[in-house]
């Protein structure tokens, strides 16, 4: 026997109520009582098909028998009580009984269990349809009892405790509280009865004479009989309330397998369904400290002396916008060079003089440096830096004026070299400039 | 009853009401009567043109139209045609997934050897055939039924075979054509655990047997057998044992207990000593169970019982030995009974023998105890040749100190001659 009993399993007749339900249904909407259609519709539906895949003889015999059966309630007078069944729906449940006996397979032919209730109920059928002249179905009946298909049981139903599952050993007495020790307490009292008869005649004869003395007080004295009986009364109330004694009664385990029995499978179910999940913070989503990344500035910071060289060289650069690039570029380089501070002294002091002449004055200066300072280009430059010629051609193909000397002569100073030799240069060449517009100013004098 | 109390019987689905055996055979027999006079013809035909005074054509237009010879079931092959897969059928739908779950279609799964019928020959429970065949064909079954016999002498088990002639139900007493289907469980000699009784193991049906009402409760004590009745509790390695020493002849007393009354036999011999005086005393101490009477096994039928069908009844032997007795089913005799003896066992169990423990091939006879390292396991387990060949030297002597009983085996229950003989008794 598998665990937990039969009753787990799948039972062998399992969906035949619901495939005999749905051909009565088709049934009920066919228009016809005869076999004769009913085995044309048998067919079609193909109802054979549920004798298909058994192997098992135990498996084909038991379902053949549990098919028989479910073919009887068909034929029953009355659905319930009250409520009277068809005659086609009888009909239904003759005709599929004698169709699936007589198409069981060979040699697991099983007989139709009838208790004999089922079997009174089959032959009051059988008489009606001979009554009602229904003569195909008459001939069912007759066929099946020529054969001897029916087989008298006690019930329909099989009675095996091993195929259930539960045998309800839980369910048995235990703990019962029964009244025990039935002690009746009054017995001595009981016994005494036949004493208050004796009682009853004393004290009649004693008030007796007394009236015959006279005495008059005897009235006064109460009768010991019905003092008895309210005594008695009284007790016997209070004693029933109070008689016997409790008694516990176990009848299916002893307290100490009671104790000791393991822990059900359902209430281990019902502890893990009942108990709280506890939810802990995984690794994955822990939170940690932000780390604060200070963002860089790209910004250059100059020092104070160069934005004081800078404040001094705006105005300058800014009354021309071709000077304003220049005068900017050439401090950074050549604020380490003391000639270089020298010349731009120098400069500064010419471009005033420069700016204070007249402008016939500026054309007179402008014609005589030119041709004054063709000859001395050959001997400053060098023949070896040839771009920078080219540059100074370049620029004397601009149009003609004073600031374009001067930028020339910015333009040789690039380098270190050229600057100490340029300065030497220069100051030997300032003296001819001077001495040409001494005889200038002379001539114009 | 107090015990049907208990047992909450009533609300038991497997227990049924109480049945008194002899009103239900009664009654049965009634109704078998009036179903033979509804059909009183040789023949159905006549019957039926008798019935209804039709002509013999239109009688043979019936019964042409009520022919269902040729509906049979198509066969079908699963994995070429997908036949099953087809039908409109719900039961088929659901055997097609019980077959899905099956490991492969040779498994026998779990689902077929808990059925009701398992282990049980279907000759015994169906017929060959649904159609009787008429007094003509009578001879030429006989030649069948004989070469069938001569073919399955190995296997006899009483056929549901057609019948020779018609059973005569006798009216005077219904109780002897009554026909008993009785379980009989596994015994314990103790009370069982909760875990124990939870797992199902004390509903281990061991012998599935048809009696008659006419048996009585001593032919079905009978009827079936327990190792504990040929288990010996002496020594017998100097000695040799007999059928006193075995213990259903030492201790012979065994009763039943069904609904309200103990079934006893105290026609045991001068051993017998009632076992149900002590049960009966301390059931006086409790007014919830109600007054027990005692009755003779052997002076009982089993058709005067009244009881419930599928109620637990005990029988009780060796003193502690309890097996559950399980009334199953109540039918009448037919003609599918005819040429059975009864009692008729249905149920072959096939248990695990215990083997050997030096040859592994045959089964235990002795039991070796108390011996000084002579087997690795104690008790240990010999057959009758390993016996004498390994604790006994050339002369016949112990070759040490052991202790030796006599062990039947539960799976020769069945053949106990075997067991005699081996032990030479």
């Amino acid at each position: 026997m598998p665990k937990g009993g039969a009753s787990c399993l799948t039972p062998v007749y399992a969906g035949i109520r619901d495939d005999l339900n749905s051909f009565l249904r088709a049934y009920l909407q066919f228009e016809s009582v005869r076999f004769f259609d009913y085995k044309v519709m048998f067919e079609n539906r193909g109802m054979v098909g549920l004798f298909t895949g058994r192997h098992n003889s135990a498996e084909i015999i038991e379902f053949n028998e549990c098919l028989l059966v479910h073919c009887l309630p068909y034929m029953e007078e009355c659905v319930c009580p009250g409520t009277p069944r068809s005659l086609k729906e009888r009909l239904f449940g003759l005709y599929s009984l004698y169709t699936f006996y007589y198409i069981q397979q060979e040699k697991h032919v099983v007989k139709v269990r009838m208790d004999p209730d089922s079997s009174r109920n089959f032959r009051r059928f059988a008489q009606f349809l001979l009554t009602e002249k229904i003569y195909d179905a008459y001939a069912l009946c007759q066929k099946l009892l020529e054969d001897k298909a029916i087989k008298q049981v006690a019930f329909i139903s099989i009675h095996d405790p091993s195929h259930f599952k539960r045998f309800y050993t839980d369910d048995k007495v235990s703990g019962v509280s029964i009244r025990t020790n039935l002690n009746d307490p009054l017995v001595n009292v009981k016994a005494l009865v036949e004493q208050f008869d004796a009682l009853g005649v004393i004290h009649k004869e004693y008030s007796r004479l007394k009236m015959k003395l006279g005495i008059t007080s005897w009235m006064k004295l109460k009768d010991p009989i019905e003092e008895l009986k309210k005594i008695i009364k009284t007790s016997l109330q209070a004693v029933e309330s109070s008689s016997g004694v409790d008694e516990i009664v176990h009848t299916d385990h002893s307290a100490q397998q009671l104790a000791s029995r393991g822990m059900q499978r359902s209430s281990i179910k019902d502890q893990a369904h009942s108990a709280a999940l506890k939810f802990s913070r995984t690794r994955r989503h822990r939170s940690v400290k932000p780390v604060i990344v200070p963002a860089e500035t790209f910004e250059y910071a100059p020092d104070p002396k160069k934005k004081k060289e800078a404040q001094e060289t705006m105005p300058v650069s800014g009354r021309n916008g071709r000077k304003r690039g220049r005068p900017k570029s050439v401090p950074k380089s050549k604020v380490s060079n003391p000639a270089r501070i020298l010349y731009e002294k120098l400069a500064e002091d010419m471009i005033s003089e420069h700016l204070s002449t007249d402008l016939t004055e500026q054309e007179a200066f402008t014609d005589r440096p030119q041709s004054s300072l063709e000859p001395q280009k050959n001997e400053l430059f060098n023949w070896d830096a040839a771009p920078q010629d080219a540059q100074i051609s370049n620029q004397t193909t601009e149009p003609s004026c004073g600031e374009d000397i001067f930028i020339e002569d910015f333009g040789e100073f690039k380098s270190q070299d050229d600057v100490m030799f340029t300065a030497e240069d220069f100051n030997d060449s300032l003296i001819p400039p001077l001495a040409d517009s001494d005889s200038d100013l002379e001539i114009d004098a | 009853m107090s015990m049907d109390i208990v047992m909450k019987s009533d609300e038991q689905p497997f227990i049924s009401a109480p049945v008194c055996f002899k009103t239900f055979a009664f009654f049965a027999k009634a109704s078998a009567e009036e179903c033979k006079l509804l059909a009183s013809g040789s023949n159905a035909r006549e019957s039926f043109q008798q019935a209804t005074g039709l002509s013999e054509k239109i009688t043979e237009d019936i019964y042409r139209q009520i022919d269902v010879s040729h509906i049979s079931s198509m066969v079908f092959n699963r994995e070429m045609d997908g036949g099953i897969e087809r039908n409109r059928l719900g039961s088929q739908a659901i055997l097609l997934d019980e077959n899905s779950r099956r490991r492969n279609p040779q498994f026998k799964s779990i689902a077929l050897r808990s059925l009701r019928y398992d282990h049980i020959d279907h000759r015994a429970l169906a017929r060959k055939s649904p159609h009787l065949m008429p007094p003509t064909y009578i001879k030429e079954e006989i030649m069948d039924d004989e070469l069938d016999e001569v073919k399955e002498e190995e296997v006899s088990v009483g056929e549901a075979a057609l019948p020779t002639a018609k059973v005569e139900l006798n009216m005077d007493h219904p109780e002897k054509d009554l026909i008993i289907s009785t379980s009989v469980y596994l015994g314990y000699t103790r009370t069982l655990q909760y875990h124990e009784i939870r797992l199902g193991r004390l509903m281990k049906v061991t012998d599935r047997l048809e009696l008659t009402g006419d048996h009585t409760l001593r032919d079905l004590k009978n009827a079936f057998s327990c190792p504990i009745d040929f288990s010996f509790s002496d020594d017998f390695s100097e000695k040799k044992p007999s059928f006193k020493d075995m213990a259903k002849n030492k201790w012979p007393s065994s009763m039943f207990f069904i609904h309200d009354t103990f079934y006893i036999d105290s026609n045991t011999g001068d051993q017998f000593v009632d076992p149900s005086i002590t049960i009966r005393t301390w059931a006086k101490k409790f007014d919830y169970i109600g007054p027990m009477h005692v009755k003779q096994m052997s002076e009982t039928r089993i058709g005067d019982l009244i009881c419930r069908l599928g109620q637990p009844y005990v029988y009780i032997h060796q003193g502690v030995c309890e097996h559950l007795i399980v009334f199953n089913d109540l039918c009448l005799r037919d003609e599918s009974h005819t040429n059975v003896e009864f009692p008729r066992r249905l149920v072959e169990r096939n248990f695990r023998r215990i083997a050997c423990d030096t040859c592994k091939e045959a089964s235990a006879h002795w039991m070796i105890v108390d011996h000084d390292n002579l087997l690795p396991n104690s008790p240990g387990y010999l057959c009758s040749s390993c016996y004498k060949e390994f604790c006994f030297d050339v002369n016949g002597n112990k070759v040490c100190q052991f202790k030796a009983v006599p062990y039947c085996d539960r799976k020769d229950i069945g053949d106990g001659r075997q067991f005699f003989t081996e032990l030479d008794l």
